[in-house]
């Protein structure tokens, strides 16, 4: 069963597109990653998924139904991020109350349990908590909603590092428990891609790559050595990174298609071949920036030399 | 697999207005400051005129409920405008939602909060009958209209809550314009009608504008006042519907 699949899907914002005719599918009972740097769309698609927002063109299904305006796909889908306001005169065992209401699979033992675990007393009001604490509130509500669709949008923002360590788990062992489909964004994928079996990479608004987090890892390789080495060996390939570490030494990421050939060549040549890290792939494959942060100091210590 | 579940639209209208009743449950504080406003504004505009009648001096005050009447409509019609600000309008998207339970459970609310300001201003003629003997305590009643019967009251708190519905379908109309960045649609007809008045028709518009209230408030049957009353707020609030209904929910 799909749980997600759009074709096409645009959606601009005056002269802004933030989502480029994007296409995906997403099957039923997946965690899903979206990873993309900031301004790639990633709130956008998500707002579109949950029905928040109309495309301005193309088409959009959740569970086989049009998301916009949409009571059904509304009442299977649960959207959290860091903006969910609440007014002052509401604690949070109303917010629950009320969620029990309107969510069918609404755990409330879940709900208590994991509010207590995190000293959060229920009498307390959304509205005076921390950022932090508001954020670990949300992200309860979206774990307690048992929504077949569960959207968190950057749901970690302001929380500290033990919390945001203890909500992960928490998410993968409630998923495990209660399998759904669940859409994570985030810009920071080293933290979150031991949770995640699938990721979604978006850059300006159009989908770089969707695949499996295993085959992810495999899908580049670095390079690291002599610069004229390195140069022969990429040759007639497509370079993803570069990067220059001495004034003759390299290191470079380039798809995962070396053949047994270039293997040797390599290894003669004394060029090293390592893994990437997906996390640091994701920022290789959605950098915009020329060069490296190190060009702008070196650029400006020579123009103060002259 | 977790089975998709099947929303019933009453039961979410249901939710989302006693979630809403409790979380705007300030508007009733500010409901009663109002009304106090309202008496202490009567009480302070009351007329008051002298005839000497060669050794006798008599004085008259006297002292209207309208001025409560009036800030209670003013009221109803802040409250109604501020349900369409954005604060107000995500809190029912941010659990189930869509555009149609979203205006029905704010329809409910809006009535529920016409009946409670129109029991609360025909609650504050007797208030201010009351504060007036205490202030006034050297000045004999002599008007009419001091003692409201039990049935007046009831009456007076029907007409007064008709009134506070129907301003506070109006505030829902001009916010939902406002939120849908209409402000132009919204000035469109007041610049329309100061045009007609400015082009000499100026007593032709003032008659439109007469009949048009005159057909609600020069109704003598409470019946018929009442249908008039919902049929009109009902073709607002309407209105406001059909103008929100395919609006993006920004949540930003």
């Amino acid at each position: 069963m799909k749980a997600i699949e759009c074709i096409g899907l645009n959606k601009v914002y005056g002269e802004n597109v933030a989502v480029d005719s994007l296409s995906l599918v997403v099957e039923h009972n997946k965690m899903t990653g979206i990873i993309g740097p900031n301004g790639a769309g990633k709130t956008t698609l998500l707002k579109l998924i949950a029905g928040f927002l109309k495309a301005t063109a193309g088409e959009m299904r959740v569970f086989g139904e049009a998301p916009f305006n949409n009571l059904r796909v509304s009442a299977n889908a649960i959207f959290i991020d860091d903006r969910m306001v609440f007014p002052s005169s509401l604690c949070l065992d109303d917010i629950c109350r009320m969620a029990a209401r309107v969510y069918a699979n609404w755990d409330h033992k879940l709900a208590r349990g994991l509010l207590d675990y995190f000293a959060l007393n229920p009498k307390l009001c959304h509205a005076h908590l921390s950022r932090g604490q508001k954020s670990t509130v949300n992200a309860i509500l979206g774990l307690a909603a048992h929504c077949p669709l569960t959207i968190f949008d950057e749901p970690t923002l302001g929380m500290d590092v033990g919390v945001r360590r203890d909500f992960y788990r928490a998410l993968l062992k409630d998923y495990m428990q209660h399998p759904r489909s669940i859409l994570f964004s985030s810009h920071m994928l080293l933290e979150v891609e031991d949770i995640l079996e699938d990721i979604v990479l978006l850059k300006d608004g159009y989908k770089v790559l969707h695949l499996p987090l295993p085959q992810l890892t495999e899908y580049a390789v670095g390079l690291a050595g002599n610069s004229d080495a390195l140069c022969a060996l990429t040759e007639n390939r497509e370079v993803l990174h570069t990067r220059q570490i001495s004034s003759c030494f390299s290191y470079v990421v380039i798809k995962n298609d070396l053949k047994r050939g270039d293997l040797q060549q390599a290894q003669l040549s004394g060029v090293d071949i390592t893994a990437v890290p997906a996390a640091d792939l994701c920022v290789y494959l959605t950098e915009q920036r020329k060069g490296g942060i190190d060009d702008v100091f070196s650029q400006t210590k020579s123009v103060a030399n002259r | 697999m977790m089975y998709l579940a099947k929303p019933s639209l009453w039961r979410i209208v249901k939710a989302q207005y006693a979630f809403k009743l409790k979380a705007h449950i300030g508007v009733f504080a500010s409901l009663v400051a109002v009304n106090l406003l309202g008496i202490a504004l009567s009480l302070s505009f009351s007329s008051q005129f002298g005839i000497s009648m060669g050794q006798i001096w008599l004085s008259m005050r006297s002292i209207s409920n309208e001025a409560v009447l009036w800030v209670t409509v003013l009221w109803a019609f802040v409250v109604a405008v501020l349900l369409t600000t954005k604060d107000y309008s995500d809190l029912d998207f941010t659990f189930v939602s869509n555009c149609i339970s979203h205006n029905l459970s704010n329809a409910v609310l809006l009535i529920t909060w016409s009946i409670a300001a129109g029991t609360f201003a025909a609650l504050g003629a007797v208030l201010l009958r009351l504060v007036a003997f205490f202030v006034f305590p050297d000045d004999a009643i002599v008007a009419q209209n001091v003692f409201l019967a039990p049935l007046e009251l009831v009456v007076g708190a029907a007409v007064s809550s008709m009134y506070m519905l129907l301003a506070g379908c109006i505030g829902y109309l001009g916010g939902k314009l406002m939120q849908a960045g209409s402000l132009l649609a919204l000035l469109t007809p007041l610049f329309a009608l100061a045009f007609a008045m400015l082009g000499g028709g100026g007593e032709d518009v003032l008659r439109g504008v007469q009949s048009i209230t005159g057909f609600i408030m020069h109704e003598t049957s409470l019946l018929l006042f009442v249908a008039k009353s919902l049929g009109t707020a009902g073709l607002i609030f309407g209105l406001a519907f059909l103008l929100s209904h395919d609006t993006e929910v920004k949540r930003q």
